[in-house]
């Protein structure tokens, strides 16, 4: 009877302390001294937890810098933080943002089907979200008006690196991009799926030969069958849209297989990620990948702010990452993203409404953000200053090969010393 | 024809650590009655403490094999102890749900105290190859195969020639009547849940140089080690050793052919199959 | 008189249930309310799901095949047809019907742990299928549906709507609920459940009787699939066919009483508002949310395994018995 009354008792103090919590909320008064409310929603439990932190943490250093410096139109940035490790948690939690802590801008989501559900709930409200992970094409495709998204989409990243391994790659093979052979092999999610989408589009218009496309579930623990079936295929380069953990594991089965293509063509993520060439070490060198610009060298910011901006944060970041030896580019795309929306978009904000949000967001124009591109929004809210860049792991470092204007580094290791004979 | 023989090969060697992780469930379900979903969690803290023996006494997970063996078998005295021991008598959906509750308490409790950063321990030979005529063997997964299916061996010898290992069989088969032939049950129970674990642990271990930790790797194995445990007959340790050698090799075919994206479905379309035409599963007892 | 209604028949339970729509009227803002939604469709969805395996004791964690068989037929049909969600949430309840036909007449005859299996193998199945069936899902990109609110298209600008539907679902899935557990079919069920023997012994034809309650578990879930798409408006095939969401019906029902029509709801009400302000709040500590939740359940499973419903009965005995004394104390 007592433990009854006990575990009932416990119940409603969780239940009247947690909505005790949420006292104060919906505090909307016109008063400039009120802090500005901005929220932060990534996956911070479940499978997308690790990219998901790092991006909290880069935007939180956005904000305290732009705080330093007075913070937006002379009010404090307050940030709210959220974790939904799924579309339906990130609905619920959009909603907490917008209705009850009552921010007016949101910064997201790592996963592009987050994304789309965290859309749903903020453009009902007029509420802007600042998308800097999610890649899939319909987070701008959709009609959204209140969506701006600084990276680049899949398709164009697909395109990006399926463009480059036909023009600059086959040249470089000595092999007729018409009679070049290209695998795709790419991970089943939404990010996987719209990357390798475009890139099948962008050679098919090429007119180059896609010889194997499989997908697969990023869990997979053993690829040997679908090594197999890629070294039948016998192709010249392989294009990969992965993440982390089937990164590493398809570059060892290949290795160990000895079925390494000539060229391997990595597109964001997994192949981009710093412990990519920590764990693989040497042989990841001459991989290369497609991704936003990332750890461009830091005299490709000439200005001397933007210059200071980019070293305090990647400093900042690496003392509270101190195991990466490089920023990952999801947070550097979080830091550039919320960044770039609360120093230099919100100031030019009229009101800092839906819709004098939307108009600041799509007539700012920017030369260079943080990321290394500009920002030049459509009316779709898509970013089209941002570019995919070629990048290549050289000696453990992400060297940009292309385009010319960012490139700091020549191409090495064409064909791979690691690839097949 | 070389090509199948190493898909085939590469089947069987996943196999054998999917037979490991499977025997240890085979035992618990079998002895003590207990579906226990938690099940790969235990893999994933193996894996876990691989990495910090290795991260932090450079010990390579050869070498802290026995030292991890000896935490995994403490960590599932302790939920015995202080969980699934009061509900031995509970219904079965309780204990379900239990150890489901259990797997969600672990993972967390992972992502809480380590992040979620993918662990993952470089040895020299995890990309060495054997070459065997024409296939190419992958070093690490050929250790984890003979160790995989050599304990699986012992534990079946266990069971089968000394006391202990007869009165869990006993159990499996009539608890009432072992426990009339002064059987102490709940010693043995405990005894089985803590093999079991060990098991599973010692089949993360193996993984470990192949693949990283992460709070979340064990839940897929969780359910692969479920159906190879019904396929192979439910409470039946061989039955396990050869279902985790069949869902190896149907994996490995099914991404082969039909291709990577439905190699799970492959064994789950399998495990329906079988149960139509097997309700009891291949080695099952009818 | 009410002490009467309390224990002998389900009123409170009925007036909680009927009642409980007056709390999204009273919550501050649309979070608050959002959670309300989610936890009416949570307790609808639970109770749908213990229809079957709640009552007979054979869990399935498989159902989330049925909600997302519900979400798919009639997000695809509203988006390719411009059919209205309505018919769609009927057009997904004949083909839920048939696949429960289907898997209920491979797996129902089953014994105990294979079932079980076998249902989280078809849920499996069904999800890849979802994901490599590209030109008709869009896999794994999802599908969303555009925001165009009208009472045809099931979409509404505010919560309250949304939430008086939930509710109406809850209800009516109450209502079938314990209707079924006074019914001849229902007391097959439960005999079943109890010992599957001993009922086939006494003349009850077990595989028809738990095929009817499959089925009907099934449609009703997969009504509520319906309702769960048009009300998150974006649909994928791991957030919505994953297990995690066949654990969180057996969650929400055996933590509120398993077998019970009303323990479910209970157990929604308690445990869906519960995680969604713990994620909410302890969005700090990436975990702790899960890690408390877990220990909730275990607290639960170790210390009242019969689930709440049964324990807030009791109290409730318990407390009358004692005005009882006091009042006819005074009486004197």
């Amino acid at each position: 009877m007592k433990k009854n009354l006990a575990i009932l008792l416990v119940l409603v103090m969780l239940m009247s302390v947690l909505t005790g919590c949420g006292g104060g909320s919906g505090d909307q008064s016109g008063d400039t001294k009120e802090p500005f409310k901005v929220g932060a929603i990534y996956p911070l439990s479940g499978a997308n937890a690790l990219l998901g932190s790092q991006c909290l943490a880069a935007v939180k250093i956005a904000v305290d810098i732009v705080n330093q410096n007075g913070g937006v139109q002379g009010r404090t940035v307050e940030l709210v933080e959220a974790d939904a490790p799924d579309p339906t948690a990130a609905t619920t939690e959009a909603g907490r943002l917008v209705d009850q802590k009552g921010v007016q801008v949101i910064f997201g989501s790592l996963a592009s089907g987050n994304a789309l559900a965290i859309a749903g709930v903020t453009e009902k409200s007029g509420v802007s979200l600042v998308e800097s992970g999610g890649i899939a094409d319909a987070i701008t495709d959709s009609g959204f008006q209140n969506v701006f998204r600084i990276l680049d989409k899949g398709s164009l990243r697909g395109g990006a690196g399926a463009e480059y391994v036909a023009t600059q790659i086959a040249p470089m093979l000595k092999i007729d991009a018409k009679d070049l052979k290209v695998a795709i092999i790419h991970e089943e999610s939404a990010y996987g799926t719209s990357v390798a989408d475009g890139a099948a589009a962008k050679l098919k218009e090429l007119g180059v030969n896609v010889v194997i496309r499989e997908s697969y579930n990023s869990t997979i623990t053993d690829m040997s069958a679908l090594v197999l079936k890629l070294k039948e295929a016998k192709p010249d380069v392989l294009l990969s849209v992965n993440y982390i953990n089937d990164a590493i594991l398809l570059v060892d089965t290949l290795k160990q297989y000895s079925a390494m293509p000539k060229v391997m063509m990595g597109c964001g993520a997994g192949t981009t990620d710093p412990n990519f060439a920590k764990t693989i070490g040497a042989d990841s060198d001459g991989i290369f990948c497609t991704d936003m610009p990332t750890n461009l060298p830091i005299e490709y910011f000439t200005d001397p702010e933007m210059n200071k901006v980019v070293a305090e944060f990647r400093d900042r970041f690496k003392k509270e990452f101190p195991d990466l030896n490089n920023v990952s580019v999801a947070a550097e795309a979080a830091f550039a993203g919320s960044y770039t929306f609360l120093n230099n978009v919100l100031p030019n904000a009229k009101t800092l409404d839906a819709a004098g949000i939307r108009e600041a967001a799509l007539t700012t124009k920017l030369d260079m953000t943080t990321l290394g591109f500009g920002w030049d929004l459509g009316d779709d809210g898509q970013n089209y200053a941002a570019s995919a860049n070629i990048n290549q792991w050289q000696g453990g470092k992400v060297v940009t090969v292309y385009p010319e204007k960012m490139k700091n580094g020549d191409v090495i290791n064409v064909p791979l010393p690691i690839a097949a004979q | 024809m070389e090509q199948i023989l190493q898909v085939l090969i590469s089947g069987i060697l996943s196999g054998g650590i999917y037979a490991l992780a499977s025997v240890g469930l085979a035992l618990i379900f079998g002895v003590v009655g207990l579906v226990n979903f938690a099940h790969g969690e235990y893999l994933m803290l193996a894996m876990y403490f691989a990495y910090w023996l290795y991260n932090m006494a450079g010990m390579d997970p050869y070498q802290s094999l026995l030292i991890n063996l000896a935490i995994m078998a403490v960590v599932g005295y302790i939920t015995f102890k202080v969980i699934m021991e009061r509900v031995l008598d509970s219904d079965h959906s309780i204990q379900m749900l239990l150890t489901l509750a259990l797997s969600m308490v672990l993972q967390n409790l992972a992502l809480m105290l380590w992040k979620a950063d993918y662990r993952n321990i470089r040895i020299d030979i995890t990309n060495d190859t054997m070459n065997l005529g024409f296939l190419t063997l992958n070093t690490p997964r050929v250790l984890a195969f003979i160790i995989a299916i050599g304990a699986s061996v012992l534990l079946y010898l266990y069971l089968q020639k000394t006391f202990t290992g007869a009165a869990m069989r006993a159990i499996s088969q009539n608890g009432k009547a072992a426990q009339l032939m002064g059987i102490n049950i709940k010693k043995t129970y405990g005894l089985a849940f803590v093999i079991g674990t060990t098991l599973v642990g010692l089949a993360g271990l193996l993984l470990s140089p192949i693949y990283p930790a992460y709070p979340t790797v064990g839940a897929s194995f969780s359910t692969l080690a479920f159906i190879v445990v019904v396929l192979g007959g439910l409470s039946s340790v061989p039955g396990a050793i050869v279902g985790g050698l069949l869902i190896g090799v149907i994996e490995s075919f099914a991404g082969y052919f039909a291709g990577a994206a439905y190699q799970q479905a492959a064994y789950f379309l399998l495990f329906i199959l079988v149960l139509i035409f097997k309700p009891n599963g291949l080695f099952g007892r009818s | 008189m009410i002490k009467k209604l309390l224990l002998k028949n389900n009123s409170v339970l009925w007036i909680i249930a009927i009642g409980s729509i007056i709390v999204p009227f009273l919550l501050p803002n649309r979070y608050f309310q959002d959670i309300a939604v989610m936890t009416f469709l949570w307790a609808g969805l639970a109770v749908s799901w213990n229809l079957y395996s709640g009552y007979c004791n054979r869990l399935s964690i498989g159902h989330a095949a049925f909600l997302g068989i519900g979400a798919y037929t009639s997000t695809l049909l509203y988006l390719n047809f411009g059919i209205s969600p309505w018919i769609g949430m009927l057009a997904g309840g004949v083909i839920s019907a048939v696949a429960a036909l289907i898997i209920g007449g491979t797996t129902l005859r089953l014994k105990g742990t294979f079932f079980v299996l076998s249902t989280i193998a078809f849920a499996k199945i069904l999800e890849v299928m979802t994901v490599t069936s590209k030109d008709i899902t869009q896999g794994s990109l999802g599908l969303m549906v555009p925001f165009q609110p009208s009472f045809l298209n099931m979409i509404w600008h505010g919560k309250i709507p949304y939430a008086i539907l939930t509710w109406l679902y809850m209800l009516i899935v109450l209502l079938i609920s314990v209707r079924l557990e006074k019914s001849k079919l229902g007391y097959s069920l439960i005999a079943l459940g109890e010992n599957q023997q001993a009922a086939e012994n006494l003349g009850v034809n077990s595989t028809r009787t738990m095929m009817i309650a499959f089925v009907m578990s099934a449609v009703l879930t997969s009504f509520g699939g319906t309702i769960f798409a048009q009300y998150v408006m974006f649909i994928e095939p791991t957030s919505v066919m994953g297990m995690s969401n066949s654990i969180n019906f057996i969650l929400l029902a055996i933590a509120g009483g398993l077998g019970t029509a009303f323990g479910p709801m209970i157990g929604s009400f308690i445990l869906t508002p519960i995680s969604n302000l713990l994620r909410g709040y302890l969005a700090g500590i990436s975990g702790l949310h899960g890690f408390i939740l877990g220990m909730v359940l275990i607290v639960i499973l170790l210390y009242r395994p019969d689930g709440i419903l049964p324990q807030l009965r009791v109290l409730a005995r318990r407390i009358f018995a004692k005005t009882d004394k006091s009042s006819k104390s005074k009486g004197v």
